[in-house]
């Protein structure tokens, strides 16, 4: 469905995505993370071909994006900047939809727009930041593209209609099974949602695992500072913090030989992201 | 999961009737545009009186309508549309519907050749239009000639929309992508164009009603540039990013 090689991406002389590769075979939700300004948003806008690879191999549905109808009508981006004709109302830019995207549900927009108290003759620009978040999700979710490209939809809703619409996802998901990407800086929120993760650092793919081993892959050791140094963990060490004689340690757990007189604790999939990204130092550092 | 396969064909002509609902307005205002200047022109000329005493010591008042004027603000009505058109706000709208950058400029290609045959039929038309409004108002009785202008004059004003909205749009994606370009672009047409436009006329002599030929000749090199414009503008479309 989706195979990646080696892409590379530059604007001007600034390198955004440097050797990427990865490839999604079947139907799937898959989480893109990634620090502010990392690719996530060039990486969508790749797959779905507004952008043309510097370098490396790129292909969509079997074929280059860029310039490919094909790739246009079965991919849909969304994205917060998507824009619809200013003098449309919902309900013409809902019509749209139905005439160019085979297998639009235009049920399924009215009523979950009528769900978000949406009101179909108000007009795409007047709408409030999460009322429009609402509505380009719907509009994406009704094109039932077999690829589907999230970027970060959420922005602006709040947590009520947030936690609806990730269910609404799901639903649709199983109703019909399609590749769908959400680029989230709130992989908390969507864990229960994804099946894997595209953690994306400095251009280049960091991690791309299902999320019950990103949820298995690293522990906490909480406890004294001697005992934890005594255990000779350096190498494994992912995160770490001290603070006079109390320590804190993230570790990859199949590094660690034998754990004895500190506490253990699981690491979530999204603290596993957050931790291979990390800066060095901490913001405590700022502030010494 | 089915794959859904489009025809280019199909693809463009869908865009070409939406933007033609969607981007109405462009043809809404060519027309206000038209029907304005005539009125503006009818009004002016209104005022300029031509007295002669004869028989009966009557006045007679002459009032000239000339098409030119009106077809000189239709062009920069057109330019102006199709230079909005060309703008990054109506380029990302394009991306809301199925599209590739090809079939999104063809696409904006025919809404312009539609509204360039639109816009000749209305400027032709306008007077007509402004005789009616004008008898609305005024009580002044006008008597519209019914003598009808000859194919010729249709032909050009189309070819000459067609310039005007294949200008406007290359100048609209030269100004998009750098300022130097698109300043670079409007003088180097500045020159060019009219040079290009009378290269087989020399040696004859001026553009008459008598030599409908050469109506037809200018009418060809104007064909032959917007042809130039427009494939001008789908190429460098064609390879432009969305940002």
């Amino acid at each position: 469905m989706i195979h990646v090689k080696q892409l590379e991406k530059k604007f001007r002389k600034k390198n955004v995505l440097t050797n990427l590769s990865f490839a999604v075979e079947e139907p799937k939700i898959i989480a893109l993370i990634g620090r502010n300004g990392v690719g996530k948003s060039t990486l969508l806008k790749l797959l779905a071909g507004h952008l043309k690879p510097t370098k490396g191999q790129l292909e969509v549905v079997g074929e280059k994006p860029f310039n490919s109808l094909k790739v246009a009508s079965n991919t849909i981006l969304i994205q917060e900047e998507i824009a619809f004709p200013q003098y449309f109302t919902l309900v013409d830019i809902l019509q749209q939809g139905k005439q160019f995207y085979p297998n639009w549900q235009q049920e399924l927009a009215e009523k979950l727009l009528a769900y978000a108290d949406i009101p179909l003759k108000s007009h795409h620009s007047k709408l409030s930041t999460g009322q429009r978040a609402v509505f380009n999700l719907v509009y994406g979710l009704a094109t039932r593209c077999a690829v589907t490209l999230l970027d970060e939809p959420m922005n602006g809703m709040d947590e009520a209609i947030r936690s609806d619409f990730y269910r609404a996802i799901l639903k649709e998901y199983i109703a019909y099974p399609r590749c769908i990407i959400i680029s989230s800086h709130y992989l908390a929120e969507i864990n229960h949602l994804v099946e894997d993760i595209l953690l994306i650092d400095k251009g280049a793919i960091t991690l791309y695992a299902p999320i019950h081993e990103v949820q298995e892959m690293a522990v906490k050791l909480r406890g004294n500072k001697a005992v934890i140094d005594s255990m000779e963990i350096d190498e494994a060490i992912l995160y770490r913090y001290t603070e006079d004689q109390f320590c804190e340690v993230v570790v990859f757990p199949e590094r660690l030989e034998q754990v004895t007189g500190v506490e253990v604790l699981p690491v979530s999939a999204s603290e596993v992201c957050k931790y291979m990204t990390d800066r060095k130092g901490g913001i405590d550092d700022v502030f010494k | 999961m089915s794959s859904n396969d489009i025809r280019m064909g199909d693809n463009i002509w869908q865009q070409t009737k939406w933007k033609l609902k969607a981007y109405n307005s462009g043809f809404t205002t060519v027309v206000v545009v038209q029907i304005l200047f005539s009125l503006f022109f009818l009004s002016v000329l209104d005022g300029m009186t031509h007295l002669s005493t004869g028989n009966m010591y009557m006045n007679l008042q002459v009032s000239i309508f000339s098409i030119d004027g009106v077809l000189m603000f239709s062009l920069i009505a057109c330019l102006i549309v199709s230079l909005i058109m060309a703008s990054q706000g109506a380029w990302h709208e394009n991306m809301s519907v199925v599209t590739t950058r090809i079939t999104a400029t063809l696409s904006t290609v025919v809404y312009f050749i539609i509204l360039s045959a639109v816009a000749t039929l209305t400027a032709v038309s306008s007077f007509y239009i402004a005789v009616w409004l004008a008898q609305q108002f005024h009580d002044t009785e006008w008597i519209a000639s019914d003598y009808l202008l000859p194919l010729r004059t249709y032909v050009i004003c189309f070819v000459l929309h067609l310039v005007a909205t294949a200008c406007g749009f290359l100048a609209g994606i030269a100004l998009e992508k750098s300022k130097l370009l698109f300043t670079g672009g409007v003088l180097a047409g500045f020159f060019i164009v009219p040079y290009v436009l009378f290269w087989n006329l020399k040696g004859s002599e001026e553009i008459s009603e008598a030599e409908p030929m050469n109506y037809y000749a200018v009418s060809s090199v104007l064909f032959m540039i917007a042809i130039v414009l427009y494939t001008l503008a789908i190429w460098i479309r064609s390879r432009q990013e969305v940002r």
